[in-house]
């Protein structure tokens, strides 16, 4: 039984916001590259903050998904950052050798967000 | 009757991945590792069963709860009938892939992991056996 | 095997007899008023009943490792534990005084091997305890602290060996994450030694907290200690540096100050 991981992509002014749930596997996780890129191209955005803070595991391939994407983003005019990675995720990541050091990152969506000069009104 | 302390579980595809990241973390938990040693273990044991379906074209994984004087941690074991690493040193080296990965899987494992040990021969398949300490 | 057999027959049936015999001879020689707790020789008894019948170790050896653990969880010192086989000794030569010099001998090795169990669980416990100490005193000195909003400092003091750096980095990672900082002051003006290993450290420490989306200033290295890292080849490269913790903290207010006005809505 595959568990969709659901993974919602919202526009906010120019920028897409893509939350990502719990459990990726590694054909969501493609489905989720390619979508991100069309939706990218389709609104013409000029950002992109993916929202990590409710993944639990990032592994190698999850990691090299998150750096093509980042690379097509950009390609297609928009920038890409990366945020909510969870303390004990960061750990384990930098443990395998993935820094991810040509991605963005942000404490949480909203300072994504404000990176890319979008404010939040509360 | 499910025994809460061990499981076994094959391997073939993608879906496997995701269920054996699921048991590993409820073992892990049940161990007592703290949240960062849950997910140095769960990552790693995502690597090693991935490498399976990729490399393997499907095995099987069984876990156990550990208690060795005193202290508490959780075993893990990868096996395949697949075509086996035939450069082990280079395997284990970061950015060597035969696959569409990083590179980064096998050694990267090593790393997450308090005990690692790798067993394999060319043509007669692999084992894996990881254990990390609460 | 007939003379283990009657052993074990004979141990079983002295059961009750030796056990008050052992507590009262216990006691004796510890001078002690209050009378201990017959669920502990209990536990021993047993064991030994089993193994001199069986000759099973491995089941016992749990038990037995078990109640070495609670001996030093409750404080007791390795001397009263091995009186008490001493004086369990004692009382059951007295019960077989008679009888088979085998069967003397048996028992006294029996208890010798309880002996060496106890006394490598009594160790074994007792590192536990001193690691389970050590830690308690990591998370005590490796505090990092909320300077500013936004801004934390993890002012590091002493060496740096695998566990500290692993307590400081979570420590660091947990701040940033608990006060949504997005800045991190990491002072080592109080570590001796930098060597490749510490480099590492910082260096993994750095980009984990950058993951987070934190971004880290490192101050305090010494002038000696630059030179060893240039020497060793280390190159911090992409980490932002200052002098001392006034210049991290000089740095971090502008770096706030970026922040802030890319907050008031001007486009990136």
């Amino acid at each position: 039984m595959i568990e969709s991981s659901p993974i919602s992509i919202v526009e906010i002014g120019g920028t897409l916001v893509a939350t990502v749930g719990g459990s990726l596997d590694d054909a969501a996780a493609l489905r989720f590259q390619s979508d991100l890129a069309e939706r990218v191209a389709g609104t013409q955005a000029g950002g992109v903050v993916i929202d990590l803070s409710a993944v639990e595991i990032v592994d190698s391939f999850i990691g090299r998904v998150l750096a093509d994407l980042s690379a097509v983003a950009r390609l297609l005019g928009a920038r890409v950052i990366v945020a909510g990675i969870q303390p004990a995720v960061a750990i384990t990541l930098v443990e395998l050798g993935l820094t991810l050091s040509g991605i963005e990152t942000a404490l949480d969506t909203e300072q994504g967000l404000a990176r890319l000069g979008i404010r939040i009104d509360g | 009757m499910v025994d809460p302390t061990s499981g076994s579980w094959p391997v073939t595809a993608d879906a496997d991945v995701v269920h054996v990241r699921r048991s590993v973390r409820a073992l892990a938990v049940d161990a007592g590792l703290g949240l960062v040693g849950q997910t140095k273990l769960v990552t790693a044991a995502s690597e090693l069963a991935r490498n399976i379906v990729e490399h393997a074209g499907g095995g099987r994984v069984r876990a156990r709860l550990l208690s060795q004087g005193g202290r508490r941690g959780v075993e893990v074991v990868f096996e395949d009938d697949g075509p086996g690493i035939d450069d082990v040193e280079l395997a284990l080296t970061d950015g060597h892939t035969s696959g569409r990965g990083l590179g980064l899987g096998l050694g990267g494992a090593r790393r997450l992991t308090d005990v690692f040990e790798l067993e394999t021969e060319p043509g007669a398949g692999t084992r894996v056996r990881v254990v990390r300490w609460a | 095997m007939n003379e283990i057999r009657s052993l074990t027959e004979t141990l079983r049936a002295e059961r009750d007899d030796a056990l008050s015999a052992w507590v009262r001879l216990f006691s004796d020689e510890m001078g002690r008023e209050d009378s201990p707790d017959p669920e502990d020789f209990e536990v021993l008894y047993d064991a030994l009943i089993t193994v001199v019948g069986t000759e099973r170790w491995e089941e016992q050896l749990a038990a037995i490792e078990a109640f070495a653990r609670a001996r030093v969880a409750q404080g007791f010192s390795p001397d009263e534990t091995a009186r008490m086989v001493g004086t369990l000794r004692t009382v059951l030569f007295e019960r077989l005084g008679g009888g088979e010099v085998g069967d003397l001998l048996a028992i006294s090795r029996l208890l010798d091997r309880v002996l060496r169990i106890l006394f490598e669980a009594y160790v074994v416990a007792r590192d536990e305890l001193i690691a389970r100490q050590r830690e308690d005193l990591l998370e005590v000195s490796t505090p990092t602290m909320q300077l500013w909003d936004g801004i934390v400092a993890l002012p590091i003091v002493g060496t740096l060996d695998s566990r500290r750096a692993i307590a400081v980095m979570e420590s660091l990672l947990n701040k940033i994450s608990e006060t949504g900082s997005g800045i991190a002051i990491i002072d080592v003006t109080g570590v001796p030694v930098v060597d490749t290993l510490v480099a590492q450290h910082l260096i993994k420490t750095i980009a984990a907290a950058r993951l987070t989306g934190a971004r880290c200033i490192l101050c305090g290295i010494r002038p000696q200690i630059a030179q060893t890292m240039v020497e060793l080849g280390i190159e911090l490269r992409d980490i932002s540096t200052a002098a001392n913790l006034a210049a991290a903290f000089s740095m971090a207010l502008d770096l706030r100050g970026e922040i802030v006005t890319a907050h008031e809505g001007s486009t990136s």
